[in-house]
This record gives structure tokens, sequence and C-alpha cells, in this order.
């Protein structure tokens, strides 16, 4: 006790010790030491530290140590994450009827992966997977949050990435990582088996339909025009496992270091904060009481605004398994570029006005009574209807060919029906495009339209329901109102402060 | 009443004193247990408004005394709690 009161007495500005030093340590032996005594004189230290010049730079320093601390003692309550990877190897099929360079046909594997990464990573599957008894993945996340939430966490968590660099080799194999991050060991490897699995199926049911595919168009199509001697064959990839789903025996600690560089930093600035508050007293009450009342206000105006919510749907365009001209090389489309067509065409304002006239959508009822339907459709377009491409957040070189269709309404069925209508609309318009842009005469066309062998525009996933609203975000509201309650207040008191102008003679 | 400040006064208005012999007087008197840290904070203001003066002394224990100033600001200080006190007391022997 008395090592501790000591230490206290120590911490007491140099100055202050030069004058009292003695007395006061004559004093500390002769009173029984107690806890409280021990408090009482580590208070009248801090307070006497703050007394002096330096004050904001100690109590600065000494909040960021603590700041550090704490924010060290919380990295270990972060429970700990376990990574299962596996590694797959991917050979392109070598096509003796249309040799193509070493990147063509690894681009165009990459493009597969992709593809297939786009499915992997659609919210029906990860939520099947989640659900999925068997794995019963974040169930804490899942009491709190709605289910398209953790959707975009678990993205999060599995990586399909390329190991190593492309080759120029013809058909060298390529090598991907699939990986999984998750609390539980097994868990995390019973997900990346899952995954490697489907990798796995969905390249052979490709493989097979393109196989035969391939065969019905030579067969019916093209062997009667091409006499070559070669055997076409239909490209495609070889997936076979390099190494399995792991079992990861160390977990992947937090990065304590990022941890204590935030804690240091926020106790730096809570301690200077609190430095200015302690000197400045009045001034600080009165500011907070402005902060306070705008972070108030503002906060309890954001219930008055109706709650937003947006449903989201993805489709993807897949390239051709089979060109009309099946001996040339399959284009991958341009999503960019295929939704600068699309969109003028799916938005024009006859689209969006019976869309919001429908008597079974009837949309913004009380906008449309107070302004046109022309500033109704305008303000639908800017503020709540959003296509855009995806990119597959892992797909480093390949061409994704998924884009999103999102629409925010206060009503999230209305929000649904909004996008299903404007995926129907797409499904529409690209069919009506196809057939317009080849002869109807043209069997190959026809043959393709048949086996869906040629492009497609598919949904990947379909109109969510949303379970919770995007919008109003109160917390940055009443965050916005404390700063303007901040700013209005030392606006008033620099104005109160400032010396009144003496009247003129 | 519990302002380090006042008990310190009050207890060098009867004559010097140290930090010790202020502490035990001061529980003796008023009742308030002030802590070392409490004491030496309060002696370290009224020294800087002139209020008290320390005492030459060999020993460490070095003894405090109250200024005119200081006995003049106790004098304004008590009477005006008295005035509440008898204030106060009057109203509760109507009530």
């Amino acid at each position: 006790m008395r090592r501790w009161i000591a230490l206290a007495a120590n911490f007491y500005p140099q100055r202050w010790r030069e004058r009292y030093g003695d007395e006061f340590l004559a004093l500390l032996e002769d009173v029984r030491p107690t806890w409280r005594m021990c408090a009482d004189v580590w208070r009248g230290a801090i307070q006497m530290q703050l007394r002096t010049g330096t004050a904001y730079w100690k109590l600065a320093g000494a909040m960021a140590v603590v700041g550090a601390i704490v924010a060290a003692g919380v990295s270990f309550s972060v429970p700990p994450r376990y990574v299962s990877s596996a590694i797959l190897q991917i050979t392109p099929t070598p096509d003796p009827v249309r040799p193509a360079l070493a990147l063509t046909l690894q681009d165009r594997a990459a493009s597969q992966v992709a593809q297939m990464e786009e499915e992997i990573l659609s919210r029906g599957q990860l939520a099947a997977i989640i659900t999925n008894p068997s794995f019963d993945l974040y169930r804490g996340e899942r009491a709190r949050q709605p289910m398209e939430d953790i959707v975009l966490g678990m993205r999060n968590d599995i990586r399909i990435e390329p190991i190593g660099t492309p080759t120029t080799t013809t058909n060298a194999p390529m090598a991907f990582r699939v990986s999984f991050a998750y609390p539980d060991q097994w868990k995390a490897r019973a997900v990346t088996r899952k995954l490697v699995t489907t990798i796995l199926e969905r390249n052979v049911w490709v493989n097979q339909y393109r196989a035969r595919m391939w065969e019905t168009f030579w067969r019916d199509e093209v062997a009667a025009s091409h006499a070559e001697s070669v055997t076409p064959a239909p490209t495609g990839l070889e997936i076979t496992v390099l190494d399995p789903a792991s079992l990861p025996e160390k977990p992947l600690t937090p990065n304590r270091a990022t941890y204590m560089a935030w804690g240091l930093g926020a106790g730096l600035l809570l301690g200077l904060l609190a430095a200015i508050a302690l000197r400045r007293r009045h001034g600080v009450r009165q500011l907070a009481g402005f902060a306070v009342a705008g972070c108030a206000l503002a906060g309890a105006a954001s219930f008055l605004i109706p709650d937003r919510y947006t449903s989201t749907a993805v489709m993807r365009i897949t390239p051709p398994m089979i060109t009309e001209d099946p001996l040339a090389m399959p284009v991958l489309p341009s999503v960019a570029e295929r939704l600068q067509v699309w969109k003028p065409q799916i938005l024009s304002r006859a689209n969006l006005a019976r869309m919001i006239q429908h008597p079974r959508l009837d949309l913004y009822p009380k906008e449309r009574t107070t302004t046109p339907l022309e500033e109704v459709i305008a303000k639908m377009l800017d503020r709540d209807i959003r296509i855009a491409p995806m990119n597959p957040a892992h797909a480093v070189h390949a061409a994704p060919g998924a884009f999103t269709i999102s629409f925010s309404y206060p009503d999230p069925a209305k929000a649904q029906a909004v996008v299903r209508e404007l995926v129907t609309a797409f499904a529409e318009l690209n069919i009506t495009q196809a057939r317009a842009s080849a002869p109807s005469s043209s069997s190959i066309r026809k043959d393709l339209e048949e086996h869906k062998a040629g492009e497609n525009l598919e949904v990947l996933d379909p109109a969510s329901l949303p379970q919770a609203p995007i919008a109003p975000d109160r917390l940055a509201i009443a965050a916005a109102g404390l700063a303007l309650g901040l700013l209005l207040g030392v606006t008033i008191l620099w104005r109160r402060s400032s010396p009144t102008p003496a009247p003129s003679m | 009443m519990t302002d380090p400040s006042l008990l310190i006064l009050a207890s060098l208005a009867e004559g010097e004193k140290h930090g010790y012999a202020m502490m035990v007087d001061i529980l003796a008197f008023a009742g308030v247990e002030l802590g070392p840290g409490t004491l030496y904070g309060a002696i370290t203001r009224l020294e800087e408004r002139g209020w008290i003066c320390a005492v030459e002394s060999q020993d460490r224990r070095r003894p405090y005394c109250i200024t005119g100033a200081g006995r003049e600001y106790l004098q304004n200080q008590m009477t005006s709690i008295d005035h509440v006190v008898k204030t106060a007391l009057r109203r509760l022997k109507h009530a």
C-alpha cells in the first residue's frame, strides 16, 4: 500500500514536489495508509498535473497509453478465426479446330471461374449453406441481422483467388485457391469442402452440356459445310483438386498492433478533449449543451423520415457456348456496354410511368398529388433505382458478366415488386433484341435459342424481400446534429465574447 | 460544511499547524477526514491566493499560519454561512 502511495506522490509535478515534496512525504509517514487515502493521493497528483502548463500533453499521453492498453485487451476478446483452404488446378482443354493463344485460353478459363464464383457467391447459394443444419453458420449474427447482411459478410469470408501468373503455354494449368475463414475450424473446413464440391459439380455439368451442344451443332449445322480432317472438340475446363480442404491448426489472430494504434489515437484525442474541457469548464459546458441539443433534435427529427427498404436482384450475361459461326471464338460480352444500350430503354419515361401508375404498385401516391409525374420519375431515377455492373471482389483478371438491379422504397414488398418488374423487362428486352438482330431464317440461331447455347441473360439472384430498412441512418443524422450544434455553439459564444464596437461620436 | 479550504482556514484561525495537525483538528471539530491529496491541494491553492503562509521551520513538518486576507475571507464566509444557518433555524422554529 505504502508503495502505491509513494508512487502517487512521485506523480506530482516536479515544481510542486520541489516546494511541498518533503512536508508531503512527512505527512504520508504520519498517516495510516488505506486504499481510500491512496486514491486521494492519486487524485491530488492528477489535479496538480492538470494545473501545469503542459497538462494537455500529459493528459493526452496518459489517455493514449490507457487507450492502447484497453485496445490490446479488446483484441484478446475478438474470437480467433480459422482459415481452411483448398487448391484447385484448372487446365483449359486445347481446341484443335480453333487454335488460340495461351493467354486467350487462360482468360477464357479465368472468365469461366469468375462465372462459377458468381454462382457460388450468389445470395441463394450462400443462404442455403448458412442455414444448412450441418453447417449452421453465423448463428449469433442471424439472431440480430437480416440474412442479406449475413450473406454480404460471408462473401468477405470466402476467397477464390488465382495463384501464380499466367504462362504462355497454350494449355498450361492454372491454380486457384478457395478458402473460407470462420471461428470454428471444423466448420471452416466443411464449408471449404462444400465450395470445392460445388465448383467441381458445376464444371462437370457445364462440360457435359457444352459437349452435347457442340456435338449437336457439329453434326447438324457445321459438318456439312466444313470438311476439316480434325475432330472438333468443345473448349472446357478440367478441374482437379491439388490440395483438399485443410483443417486449420492455428487461428488467425487479430492484428494487435492495429488495435493498439487505434486505441492510442483515440486515447490521444480523448485526452486532448478532456484537458481542454477541464481548463475551460464553463465554455465547454455551454458547447456541450449546444451539441447535445443539436444531437437530440436531429435524432428526434430522424424519426419523422420514413424508413426505406432496398430490394436487389442480380442478373448475368453469360458468354455463348457456341457462336453462330462455330469455328469462331466466342466473344465475351461487355456488361457496361450492354447496359448502356439497355438502360435507356428499360428506364424510359413510358416504362417508369407505367410502373408508377400501375394499380398493383401505385408508387409515390403522395408525391403524385403535389408534383408533376415528370418530376416524380426524375426523382425515382436519381434516388431510388440503381443498375450497375457487379464486380466479383476476388475475380482478379476475369471479365464478370453480372450486374445488380436495386430499388429503394418505403414499402419493402413494393420495392421487391418493382425489382421483379425490372428483371422481367431486362429478360424481355434481351429476347426481343436477339430476335431482331438475326434473320428468322437462320437455323443456327434457332437452334442456339432452343438449346440456350448462345449468349444468355439469366437471373443469378431473384429480387430480395428486404428485412431491414437501409435508411434513414439515424446515427449519422444524430452525429450531423451534434456537429451542427457544436458549430452553432462556437459561433454564438464567439459573437458573445467579441468586444462590442464603441459608439461613434 | 465540507469545503477543504474553509476547513483549513478555520483550523489555522486557532494558530499555526502542520499538515497532520490540521487533519487531526479538522476531524475533531468538523468530523471530516481530509485525505493528504485533498489537504495539500487546498494548501497549494490557499497559499497561491495569499490566504495562508508557510512558517520557517527546521522540521520536515512545515507549519502554516493564516494571513490577514485569509482571516478576512474566512470571516466573510462564516458570516454568510451564519446568516443562512440562523435563517434556516428561525424558519424551522416557526414551521
